[in-house]
């Protein structure tokens, strides 16, 4: 009761934020700040605990909760039992509040000395109305008896099967969640979506207060830190999948992934062209619509994932969340975007009288080709937004529903990645204003040439598949060409803070390299292994050599790690491929995980498939009535005559049944009837064996026809005494794979994110150290280096041209 | 300055046609089984397996056979290169992507959809018996 009360008080709190800071907004008066301020507080106190009470349900096993109930268990084990926190939709809620709420502490620390917080917060706290709105309507605290009140669930009924721990228990966490991944990729993605709100909010503010500059400003180092956060979290989602989803790849172009590149790939856009305002006084209008855009972007993506109404083309599908949350989730995204749009169609014409300078955006200007830059990474965001989107476009406009091949998405950004990297070469090679004739040229020749020196000796090892792969190819060496010029004269100038820009440029530019080099090398071969049996494929011997049990204390799965030994001149290694059966889904159907060899130039990566077991001995399987001869003695024969399941339940094995088959069996002496029994036990057959003769029986397994029981059959395993049956070994199907420079993409993305982790330290660093002296510093070095640096990027004013 | 804008707004309207182009290439649109036969084309049908009939996993050719039965109750045998898919007895619907190659559906994926969490009974739930 406490719990649901407080998430109520939530949202009320929160209304009071937001309504506080709009008056002091309006009114321009300190007195009402200051109370919306000590509310926020209040709110941020409130959201704390109410995550606090559901992380203890949760560590406390209190299934009177039907979240609690449905996303965790008493064999959860943390930390896994903390990620149930956020598994669910109720609470990857509260855990967006929860992180929104703790970064508008920070927005409120930084706009206030600057005096934009009434402002600023006025439209931040927007956004958490909506989100403590929608814990309403979502409740993490629902009660079972509440949720499933009209399948008859009654408080009465919870309570008296309390006491019951095989009744009153959770349905567990999803098997596939269950990886380190869990702990770290959610959370981060939300961090990511809680920084996109104070761009927005810094936009919004500056446009009410219309002051169409000094908000670029302010924003720059939390659209760094946005991309910067955003961009790990879609990082971990692509080891994730290739590490333990066994997808083979990091990126499959889902509809979840997609809509969380989309926000980043707008938010580094607007990175770029807040960058040209700050300089030029130019693209005022672009850059409000981009930071709503970015934000709008974030809500979009919550919608296509949580509304449902992607249900059938994503992996990451979740639970029809009902249509109240449906149509709550559409007023979100609609009525930030209406807000936000809005307000930048009412200052229009007044941002006009701000508007760029003569003599700025020459073609061969820096700023007019980072607009070109920015310009393709929109294109790259409209095109993953509009395949995204499809299914939904093809209901509105009447057309047959359809789901969008993979290949749309590869096919359009090759060439357009090959241009975003040649224009960000040219944008470092030209100058603010206007580019002298001969530094471009002597700028584009030398990247030129490390561009087709690049192809050529790519062409002649052979790794550039086609013309495609070889103009991405040529567009990263000039890339890595110019962006290396800057960071070697960065670095002889000291200024090690200032390389994040293009520390980050370099990391596209491998990355590039390593997605073209994977996409067209790797390669993939269908084994079968057959526990010792070595296989060969593409130069390797794979042998399985067992397997052996995993988590053997936790009751509710059967987890088996598989040990492949990979043997190529000599040298072995070993990979480990999971499967394992869990209560989950009533271990109906293995989880699968691949096992991966990694070297430095390539991954041997096993994908498992399918597993089987083989007969070492004879063994022949039969339907009701038939008869065979048995293959031991060929002049005896063995006819199925039923099924025999009276001793199913008297197993001298404690939990496995007893199941049975009765034979006759036929030999040129006599005829006999007996019972053959196999115990069935997790999944398995562990057959007992039967003596009749000379000959020995084992029934090892009985497949039941569910639709038609006269279809049902018995295998039955032959040997003698002599030479007695022999168990049958281990057959693992899997899909081995070579992926070469799999490492090169790893690598591509932690330099593309330090370099973002560098920019955004100095961003907020250089905000809070505002002497004069670092500012004439860095306008002197502006003109010993030559091009502009970064450097001087977050202080247009002292560094713009004169007039 | 309006000639620059002019030819930017061709590039940019020269791009968006291009990847509408490809997009109308790359969808692969929902079809029952007799649409399937006559569109002949890639196309991804829903239905769900037909447990009365055989299935079977070739593990030397990896080719997984099935009959699907589609939402207006028709029948097609389809091949799947590949291992039976993981949650293949739980689904209660499947996707079959491909297309029709003489008698029977080649499929290049299956996608398998689960039960949702609440459906069946729960322990929580009281038991109707």
């Amino acid at each position: 009761m406490l719990a649901q009360l407080i998430i109520h008080l939530c949202f009320g709190t929160a209304l009071a934020v937001a309504i506080g800071y709009w008056i002091g907004t309006i009114q321009r008066k300190e007195a009402p700040t200051t109370v919306a301020r000590a509310l926020y507080y209040v709110l941020v106190l409130l959201v704390m605990s109410a995550s606090a009470i559901l992380l203890v349900a949760i560590a406390t096993h209190n299934f009177d909760f039907t979240y609690v109930q449905a996303y965790s268990s008493r064999q959860l084990e943390p930390p896994f039992l903390y990620a149930a926190f956020y598994s669910g939709q109720e609470g990857s809620f509260l855990l967006w509040t929860l992180l929104v709420s703790i970064v508008g502490i920070a927005v409120i620390e930084y706009s206030r000395p600057r005096g934009i917080e009434a402002e600023t917060m006025a439209f931040y706290s927007l956004v958490l109305v909506f989100l403590s709105l929608m814990l309403v309507a979502k409740n993490p605290f629902a009660y079972l008896w509440e949720t499933f009140a009209r399948d008859g669930t009654t408080r009465e009924f919870i309570e008296a099967i309390k006491g019951d721990p095989t009744r009153y228990e959770g349905r567990g966490l999803n098997p596939v969640l269950q990886n380190y991944w869990i702990m770290i990729h959610p959370p981060m993605l939300f961090t990511g979506f809680a920084a996109m709100t104070a761009p927005f909010a810094f936009a919004m503010a500056g446009l009410w207060r219309r002051q169409y500059h000094e908000w670029t400003r302010l924003a720059q180092p939390w659209i760094v830190a946005a991309v910067l956060v955003l961009g790990i979290g879609i990082t971990l989602g692509g080891l994730w999948a290739y590490e333990t989803l066994g997808w083979g790849g990091f990126w499959a172009w889902d509809p979840v992934e997609n809509s969380s590149l989309v926000p980043w790939l707008l938010a580094t856009a607007l990175l770029h062209t807040t960058l040209v305002q700050r300089r030029t006084k130019g693209l005022i209008r672009t850059n409000f619509v981009l930071a709503i855009a970015a934000f709008g972007a974030v809500l979009y993506s919550t919608f296509l994932t949580r509304s449902g109404v992607l249900g059938d083309t994503s992996v990451h599908s979740f639970v029809e969340p009902g249509f109240f949350v449906y149509v709550l989730l559409l007023v979100f995204l609609l009525s930030f975007l209406g807000l936000g749009f809005g307000l930048v169609f009412l200052r229009w014409r007044d941002i006009g009288k701000h508007a760029v300078r003569r003599g700025m955006f020459a073609l061969s200007s820096r700023e007019f080709l980072l607009s070109i830059g920015s310009v393709l990474l929109l294109l790259s965001a409209a095109i993953v937004l509009l395949g995204t989107s499809y299914p939904i476009v093809a209901e509105l406009i009447g057309k047959p529903k359809a789901a969008i091949e993979p290949r749309f998405y590869n096919e359009l950004h090759l060439p357009l990645i090959a241009a975003i990297l040649i224009v960000n070469g040219l944008s470092l090679i030209a100058v603010w204003s206007q580019t002298p004739p001969v530094r471009l040229a002597k700028g584009i020749g030398i990247a030129g040439s490390a561009g087709i020196v690049a192809a050529a000796a790519g062409l002649a090892i052979g790794i550039i598949p086609n013309w495609q792969a070889a103009l991405a190819i040529v567009a990263a060496a000039i890339a890595l060409t110019i962006n290396g010029q800057h960071i070697l004269r960065l670095l002889r100038t000291r200024k090690p803070m200032a390389l994040g820009a293009f520390i980050s440029h370099v990391g596209l530019a491998i990355l590039v390299i390593g997605i073209v080099q994977f996409a067209w090398t790797s390669t993939t071969m269908h084994l079968r292994l057959v526990e010792g049996v070595p296989s060969l494929a593409s130069g390797y011997t794979f042998t399985l050599l067992g397997k052996e049990q995993l988590e053997k204390h936790l009751r509710d799965r059967e987890k088996y790690r598989y040990i492949i030994a990979v043997e190529k001149n000599g040298v072995e290694r070993y990979a480990y491929p999971v499967v394992y059966y869990s209560d989950f889904n009533k271990r109906q159907a293995p989880f699968l995980e691949p096992g991966i060899v990694s070297t430095l130039s390539h991954d041997v990566y096993l994908a498992p498939k399918a597993l089987d077991v083989e007969e070492h001995s004879p063994a022949v399987t039969l339907a009701k009535g038939q008869v065979a001869r048995i293959p031991v003695d060929t002049s005896a024969t063995i006819e199925l005559l039923r099924f025999d399941m009276s001793r199913a339940q008297m197993s001298d094995i404690p939990g496995a049944l007893m199941l049975g088959a009765t034979v006759r069996l036929h030999t040129t002496s006599t005829t006999v009837d007996t019972t053959l029994y196999t115990y069935f036990h997790e999944q398995s057959f562990v057959p007992k064996k039967t003596v009749v003769g000379d000959l020995v029986f084992e029934l090892i397994r009985i497949e039941r026809n569910q639709s038609n029981p006269e279809r049902s059959t018995a295998t039955i395993r032959f040997g003698t005494v002599t030479s007695p049956p022999s168990p049958p070994r281990q057959v693992l199907v899997l899909d081995a794979s070579l992926k070469p420079m799999i490492n090169l993409v790893w690598f591509g993305f932690i330099v593309l994110l330090s370099g973002v982790l560098l920019s955004t330290v100095r961003a907020f660093s250089t905000h809070h150290f505002q002497s004069k002296n670092v500012q004439v510093q860095v306008h002197h070095s502006n003109q010993s280096i030559g091009p502009p640096q970064s450097a001087v990027e977050s202080h247009p004013a002292h560094s713009l041209p004169k007039r | 300055m309006k000639a620059r804008y002019l030819i930017g707004a061709i590039a940019l309207i020269a791009a968006l046609s291009g990847s509408v182009y490809l997009l109308s290439q790359s969808q692969v649109q929902y079809a029952t089984i007799s649409e399937a036969r006559t569109l002949g084309r890639k196309v991804q049908i829903k239905g769900r397996w037909d447990v009365a009939a055989e299935s079977s996993y070739d593990q030397n050719r990896n080719l997984f056979r099935f009959v699907l039965i589609d939402d207006q109750g028709n029948r097609i045998p389809v091949e799947y290169q590949g291992a039976k898919p993981n949650n293949f007895e739980l689904a209660h619907s499947v996707v079959v992507r491909g297309r029709v190659e003489g008698d029977h559906f080649h499929a290049t994926e299956i996608l398998t959809k689960c039960p949702s969490k609440y459906e069946g009974s729960s322990p929580m739930t009281p038991r109707t018996e």
